[in-house]
């Protein structure tokens, strides 16, 4: 426990990686997903059918795969990033394609009289979704983006194994400088993660209750 | 069933759709033709990237992974039930303490990263002088996880037994581990069939963990390839592809037998029940 | 001028080594090693269990050119370690053919040495006292050192000191990644599993520089795959004596296993078995390295 408490700052380092990458991801994920989503609905053909595609390959590859395609592939097409950028743009490619299906779902969950009654005063697509569909989807779908949030952070941790210094990969240096630290570092590593999922749920239900007051 | 977000189309926006549709179309193309020209351009299509897969060696190092990634999916996920299914009836339990261990550990495991539940048997056990190998630290923490997320998939499944079937057990004189073990589970597994084929998605994917403590997995398999050629590209396209077939493959037969059962649940007029499946 | 002319007589050998020599001594899987028939040993030994099994399992590395690395054709491993150990089994009677080959990453050596997973490794093992605690040691065959692996054209990077704010790659939990990590504070480190992984990432640009022991770095170099796109940088800053690892307490083992390394070093054969690997890039063969019978 000495070589714990002596590392700190180091384990503390670490998990600040993993909330900057959940953050950075998160955010990204929800704007693109949600894009990804009105493809899906959307009346034009080839959008519909890219979504669809995009959502099909993505959701069947491991994510480790797709780290590789970030972290090793992206270079030799000489698209040049940092590591911590590789593993953001893995994890927002994965991330989306969950995000897409839950805002899906949330669209289809809004009442078809709001839709109807959106149409019958003459609302185009574009206004039908955006000022009709869309508030009323992302109440619904609050509970299970909350779940694809904290699979994102765990899901941080494969960075481990693409260069980014996140709480998996401090975790494992630490215990190769001393294995008799073992049990201490992981159960503290693990303590973190419990944490930051704890404090996902909690703040993003007192955000699924502020947003059904407003309702 | 979608419920349309857009009226049947008249003849003026059929050609607004019409146009979209090519719009659409052209940027689609122009993505495609911009990714198609870096690759081109880097020279991934070149032939000695792609050649050396229609060579038996490297054949044969892809199949033995695939094989490797088939049976850490599969020892885990016989596992992963047998777990479900303790750790599900520990949190229908009547005694409060097994109820609330059951609980504990169910949201302990499925509050960790899996990554973190494989270092835990891969860097932790041997601290302990029991040496597994990375094969047995990939199946530990694929079992512990998602024998956790079965168990909450069974309790929901013994949840949805009606109760006139619990109350006929009993009233026959079964006891009560009788009623859990022949009229429960049984029941419980088939109409959750569905979903635990497709939490076998989730396992698949989740074994290319393997990658991470070098357990030759497909994923790992295919980094032999590619470190040795030097085809990061056209490997992970390979490897991907058979991901992706695979997981398809079982998709359909996930959603062939919910259309099975739906069928039979609208015969016996049961009240279906909605589980989300943790596919992350 | 005479200096120079030198150089480029020197370049021009290298050169016309990597023309001629690669292609085809890859695919040799290396020089004939002699094999002993019918050797005698103490009943009970370690090497009369071994000669009479008719097998020898080795641990080496899967993916580090030069020492060990798998042929994907031939699903064999080949390099300076690969050799070294054909070396030690002809002397136990085991024809090339009927020794198993086990892969061992850095980080699983001690415990497959202590698991009874493999008979001797041979795996760029350095010896050093901590490992000493947990197996022993025969050897050294090869004194390396640590070193730096740049793009050719990289003239920035000279040495250890010139490090600063430039991102160098390690294998996790190496001793070369710690060093970095320790005494050059300045420099941004970057992990992968292996050095394969690292040395694609320098090949891509991600990167500026891979560190580890020389030999490794001159197998990168010496692979055909990266032919002119790396130099080692040549100023070594650690010494990393390579030993064959061996289950503890085996003490006839470690004799005859230094013997038959000493005889090597004599008879010519280590230096053959360097010339056919690592030796393909130019890389002249040293002085053999003095024996620690300790």
């Amino acid at each position: 426990m000495d070589f714990v408490i002596e590392q700190r700052t180091v384990i503390l380092e670490g998990f600040w990686m993993t909330v900057r990458l959940t953050v950075l991801s998160g955010v990204l994920s929800l704007l693109f997903g949600t894009v990804l989503a009105v493809m899906r609905v959307c009346p034009i053909p080839p959008l519909r059918w890219a979504g669809a595609f995009y959502v099909t390959v993505v959701r069947n590859t491991p994510l480790t795969l797709v780290f590789v395609f970030s972290t090793f592939g992206l270079p030799r097409l000489e698209i040049r990033f940092s590591f911590v950028t590789f593993a953001i743009i893995a994890l927002t490619v994965y991330t989306s394609s969950f995000v897409c299906e839950v805002v899906r779902s949330g669209i289809n969950s809004v009442a078809a009289g709001e839709i109807e009654a959106a149409r019958a005063i003459g609302l185009p697509f574009g206004q039908t979704l955006g000022q009709v569909v869309l508030p009323q989807a992302f109440r619904a779908v609050i509970p299970p983006l909350t779940s694809v949030f904290i699979a994102l952070t765990k899901n941080t941790s494969i960075a481990v194994a693409f260069s980014v210094a996140e709480a998996t990969s401090i975790l494992r240096r630490l215990q190769n400088q001393d294995a008799s630290a073992t049990f201490p570092l992981l159960l503290t590593t693990a303590a973190g993660y419990i944490v930051l999922t704890l404090f996902l749920s909690f703040s993003f239900s007192r955000l699924e209750r502020r947003v059904a007051v407003a309702r | 069933m979608t419920v349309a977000l857009y009226d049947a189309p008249g003849p003026r926006s059929r050609r607004r759709v019409l146009i979209g549709s090519a719009l659409g179309a052209l940027v689609l193309l122009a993505v495609v033709g911009v990714v198609v020209w870096r690759l081109s351009d880097t020279g991934q299509f070149r032939s000695i990237f792609w050649e050396p897969f229609t060579r038996s060696g490297v054949q044969r190092i892809l199949l033995r992974g695939l094989g490797a990634t088939l049976r850490a999916a599969g020892v885990a996920l016989v596992l992963a039930i047998a777990l479900g299914l303790l750790l599900a009836v520990g949190r229908l339990s009547e005694r409060r303490l097994l109820r609330q261990a059951s609980g504990v550990v169910v949201e302990f495991f499925r509050a960790l990263p899996l990554v973190l539940l494989i270092f835990f048997a891969f860097l932790g056990l041997p601290q302990l002088g029991i040496d597994i190998g990375a094969f047995g630290a990939l199946v530990i923490g694929l079992t512990l996880y998602n024998g956790s997320v079965l168990a909450e998939i069974f309790r929901a499944g013994i949840n949805a037994v009606p109760r006139g079937q619990t109350e006929a057990a009993y009233s026959i004189g079964l006891r009560k581990g009788a009623v859990t073990r022949l009229i429960l589970i049984p029941q419980a597994v088939r109409t959750m069939l569905p979903t635990i084929v497709s939490q076998l998605v989730v396992l698949l994917k989740d074994s290319a963990l393997g990658f991470i403590v070098a357990y030759p997995e497909l994923l790992r398999s295919g980094r032999r390839i590619y470190t040795n050629i030097g085809n990061v590209i056209p490997t992970a396209i390979v490897v991907a592809t058979i991901y992706i077939l695979i997981n398809l493959a079982l998709s359909q037969i996930a959603s062939w037998l919910e259309r099975r059962q739906r069928g039979e649940r609208r015969r016996h007029d049961e009240v279906p029940v909605e589980i989300s499946t943790g596919q992350l | 001028m005479k200096h120079h002319l030198r150089l480029v007589a020197v370049l021009c050998a290298a050169l016309a080594m990597i023309v001629t020599g690669c292609g085809d001594e890859e695919e040799s899987g290396g020089p004939d090693v002699e094999v002993e028939e019918d050797p005698e040993f103490a009943s009970g030994s370690v090497m009369a269990e071994l000669a009479e099994a008719g097998t020898i399992r080795i641990g080496t590395k899967y993916d580090q050119p030069g020492l060990g690395n798998i042929n994907l054709e031939t699903d064999e491993p080949e390099g300076f370690d690969v050799e070294i150990g054909k070396i030690v089994a002809g002397e136990l009677g085991i024809e090339p053919d009927q020794i198993e080959w086990v892969e061992t990453v850095s980080a699983n050596r001690e415990s497959f040495i202590a698991n009874d997973r493999v008979d001797i490794v041979i795996a760029t093992y350095t010896i050093n006292d901590e490992r000493k605690e947990q197996v022993d040691f025969a050897g050294p065959y090869y004194v390396a050192g640590q070193d730096l692996l740049v793009a050719e054209d990289d003239e920035s990077i000279n040495g250890p000191d010139d490090l600063a704010g430039k991102r160098v790659c390690a294998a996790s939990g190496s001793t070369p990644i710690e060093n970095i990590r320790e005494n050059y504070p300045e420099a941004e480190p970057v992990e992968f599993d292996t050095y394969t992984e690292c040395v694609d990432q320098l090949e891509a640009g991600q990167i500026d520089a891979v560190s580890t022991d020389d030999i490794i770095l001159a197998g990168y170099a010496a692979d055909p795959k990266y032919e002119g796109k790396f130099r080692v940088v040549g100023e070594t800053f650690s010494e990393e004596p390579y030993g064959i690892g061996l289950e503890k307490g085996q003490d006839d083992f470690r004799d005859f296993l230094n013997d038959t390394l000493e005889e090597a070093f004599e008879d010519g054969s280590w230096e053959e078995a360097f010339e056919a690997t690592l030796g393909a890039s130019g890389v002249e063969a040293p002085e053999p390295p003095e024996l620690d019978r300790y």
